[in-house]
């Protein structure tokens, strides 16, 4: 058997409510706060619920040409200050043939919906022609290779909520399969009126910050965020004296091909996932240490992916942690793959499970070890990471600990 | 695994016709779906002309229950998935956790994410579709794709500007190799919506804008800007061997793929273009026949490709041609050039420059204005997006 390609994370950016970069983030994790707040991007009038997890505002990093600073929308400087502190920590020179895979559902909705609300009112002032060219969903990866000066193989994956783990999933096959060395990966989402009205709509948000796996949770609370790795091929990090971080071990995806908006009952296709990832990482659901659940807090996504979890997890199931960090950073939909891998990975680092923040009475139909309210010490050293996008495209990965 | 793959179904929604073999036939007859637009009086004055999909029986091709939900992208997604599964006759004997979805799209459903704003704006928040709101997301078409076949196999949408549809089908081969799927259904589709046609008349990019004749003329020295269009194109592929044990008839191969991005300003295309490393490299620089570009009947795009075909050394001989005089510019686009690329190995034609008058430049042959014999052995689909990532497929005769 050839010798299997091992992905080394070697740099990690992030921005989302609990603030800009990664020390934030595992000070956050750590403490246990609920990030969750007023909305503020958008007009909040006529929706049930006034709150969102709202990341702090970030300018474009110096590196980018000014000309193309200009026209980066939200989610587009999102991804570059989390791109650009991942690039930094990794200390790579040449950015060249290092590839990128970003994971995004909105893109530069958010200024595009500004423009698109300017054109149809004749009344309006017109808004700068060149916002449109923000708006398509591969532009901030673009933006993200003219900062590391990439001319390297360049994805931008779209699936929903599942996005910024498939764009890690995607990266790791570009290094095993030796298309590159490197790539930058993750996910970006910003806040904008349609996926904020859509969700309201779908009556799937929650008043309250949203209580994943608790007997009243009554939605999901919306977020926004980013947060980039740097993945290269192990024994080149290695050979180059990178400090390694973590590792991605493996990653699997299945559909549930059964509706747009609902997970399966019996949640085959989540734990399908979770099986293929396993197997990807050539490991048994024995070798996990927690678990980071998508855990969004709506009544039918925690009970049917506990159902996914006991069924891998067997008699485990009573002692591995899993939590849901969505309770402190909300869901931030193509990014929160990324984002979720990410507290993970800061888990393993940092020795503490993070917490379901905003667990007060758990279902018992949930019935697992959701790290109630605080994070706990813990020596973790492979972890799983859950998420599951409109349309049933799940997706998990396995991380693992840096040595 | 072999590297080989197969093609060995093909399904079209397009503006020159439904199905493999009407888009083929009207391609080699140099037709094109470029219309007049109807459009109210009083309008600004910009293009009238675009190439739509008409005539399209999406009912025929889609039977189950989510057929009533589901927007006009996913239609046609979903039904050009249809056409290819039954062309290939791939899923006999197949686990269907074995088949895969991997589909490109640069907009998604653009103009249902228009009609749903529209009310937001209008009415405020509570007037929001909660029966449209699922349907914008980018994944739509693949996901009711996997509900159409009951497939619960690997399932992945990717948007990568103009070469969202090459980069489904690179995306796709990689999955394969990988061993993550036996069977993928890979291409694209995106459509063609007032709001996008709105945005591009306002970046003053369409045919016409800055004077010139208003067509769809690739490679042509009075092209004047682009005419959009809409479609959709999804391929069977299959490992070679898998095709050939069960006797399928194949299309054409896949031989190989590249994925790589060029210098270029953000949000444009470059002006000039040094041949990629990662382009000169396909398949150790053998020679191919054909090359369907990604010309789109724009200034910079078309001059680009004519340069950096007619210097690299494995295209310099070859044909080059483009279909986006037939049927448009969006962002799968180039899941229907592979289509074109396919046929044309089977058939050994080259597809045509239907309104081709006056070549831009004598550095490489370019295909005549019906389709032509020509002996293809290896056919180059390329494709370069806005802000410089590009992709190449390189496909051989089975």
């Amino acid at each position: 058997m050839t010798e299997r390609v091992r992905i080394a994370i070697t740099g990690i950016g992030s921005v989302n409510a609990l603030g800009v970069g990664v020390d934030a983030f595992a000070d956050g994790l750590r403490s246990g706060r609920c990030a969750i707040g007023r909305l503020t991007q958008l007009p909040d009038e006529g929706y049930r619920s006034t709150i969102a997890a709202e990341a702090p505002e970030v300018a474009p990093p110096p590196g980018l040409p000014a000309r193309a600073a200009r026209r980066a929308g939200r989610t587009a400087r999102l991804a570059l200050a989390a791109a650009d502190e991942a690039w930094r920590q990794a200390g790579l020179t040449d950015g060249r043939a290092v590839g990128i895979v970003l994971g995004t559902t909105t893109g530069g909705m958010a200024g595009a919906e500004a423009l698109y609300r300017a054109e149809c009112d004749s009344r309006a002032r017109r808004g700068r022609v060149g916002g449109w060219l923000q708006a398509p969903v591969a532009v901030a990866g673009d933006l993200i290779a003219l900062l590391i000066g990439s001319s390297g193989p360049r994805l931008t994956v779209s699936t929903a909520c599942s996005s910024g783990a498939n764009a890690l999933g995607l990266a790791a096959d570009w290094i095993r399969a030796g298309r590159v060395a490197a790539v930058l990966c993750g996910g970006s989402e910003s806040l904008c009126r349609t996926t904020y009205s859509g969700f309201n709509a779908l009556q799937a948000l929650d008043r309250e910050p949203c209580r994943p796996f608790d007997r009243r949770r009554a939605g999901l609370s919306l977020g926004e965020g980013a947060a980039l790795f740097v993945f290269e091929e192990w024994s080149a990090a290695e050979r180059r004296g990178a400090h390694i971080l973590g590792e991605l071990l493996g990653y699997g995806v299945s559909a549930d091909a059964h509706h747009l908006t609902q997970p399966r009952p019996d949640a085959a296709g989540a734990v399908l996932a979770i099986e293929r990832a396993l197997a990807d990482a050539q490991l048994s659901a024995a070798a996990l240490d927690y678990v980071n659940a998508h855990g969004t807090g709506t009544p039918l996504n925690d009970v049917a992916e506990t159902r996914a979890i006991r069924q891998v997890l067997g008699a485990r199931a009573a002692v591995v942690p899993v939590s849901s960090t969505k309770s402190q950073v909300g869901h931030c939909l193509a990014a929160a793959g990324a984002i979720e891998a990410l507290a993970a990975l800061l888990g393993m680092r940092g020795g503490f499970a993070p917490p379901t923040a905003t667990l007060a009475e758990p279902d018992p139909e949930c019935a697992l070890d959701h790290v109630p309210r605080v994070s706990r010490a813990a020596v973790l050293r492979t972890v799983l990471s859950n998420s599951y996008g409109f349309g049933g495209n799940n997706t998990s990965l396995v991380l693992g600990a840096a040595a | 695994m072999s590297a080989r793959i197969a093609v060995t179904g093909i399904g079209v929604v397009s503006p020159i016709g439904i199905g493999p073999q009407q888009f083929w036939s009207a391609l080699c007859a140099g037709r094109s779906g470029v219309r007049a637009l109807d459009r109210p009086a009083g309008d600004d004055g910009a293009p009238r002309i675009a190439a739509a999909v008409r005539d399209f029986p999406a009912r025929e091709f889609i039977t189950s229950a989510h057929y009533r939900r589901m927007d006009a992208l996913s239609r046609m997604t979903v039904a050009a998935c249809r056409m290819a599964l039954d062309d290939a006759r791939a899923l006999t004997g197949l686990d269907l956790a074995r088949l895969g979805v991997v589909v490109g799209s640069a907009l998604g459903d653009v103009s249902d994410s228009a009609q749903y704003l529209d009310k937001v704006f209008a009415k405020g928040p509570a007037a929001a579709s909660p029966m449209l709101f699922p349907n914008l997301v980018l994944n739509a078409p693949a996901s009711y794709a996997a509900m159409e076949f009951g497939t619960c196999g690997i399932n992945f949408t990717v948007s990568q500007g103009e070469i969202s549809g090459h980069a489904a089908l690179v995306l796709a081969a990689d999955q394969l190799r990988a061993g993550r799927a036996e069977v993928i259904l890979a291409g694209g589709a995106d459509e063609l919506a007032p709001v996008v046609m709105r945005a591009l008349r306002r970046l003053r990019v369409l045919a016409g804008q800055r004077g010139g004749r208003e067509w769809a003329s690739p490679y042509d020295a009075a092209r004047s800007g682009v005419v959009l269009g809409e479609g959709a194109a999804m391929l069977v592929l299959e490992s070679y061997e898998r095709a050939r044990r069960r006797g399928a008839a194949v299309y054409a191969c896949l031989d190989e793929s590249a994925a790589f991005a060029v210098p270029s300003p953000p949000y444009d295309w470059p002006q000039r273009l040094a041949p990629p490393p990662a382009l000169a490299a396909l398949s150790g620089g053998e020679a191919v026949q054909l090359v369907c570009g990604a010309a789109n009947s724009s200034p910079h795009l078309d001059a680009v490709e004519l340069a950096l075909f007619g210097e690299l050394p494995a295209t310099r001989a070859a044909t080059l041609t483009s279909i986006k005089g037939a049927i448009g510019e969006f962002g799968a686009a180039g899941a229907l050039s592979a289509a074109a690329a396919c046929l044309a190995l089977r058939h050994q034609l080259a597809p045509p420059l239907c309104h081709l008058e006056t070549p831009a430049g004598a550095a490489i042959r370019l295909a005549g204005r019906v389709a032509e014999p020509l002996a293809i052995a290896r056919a180059l689909v390329f494709g370069l997006a806005r802000g410089g990532s590009g992709a190449a497929l390189q496909f051989s005769r089975a």
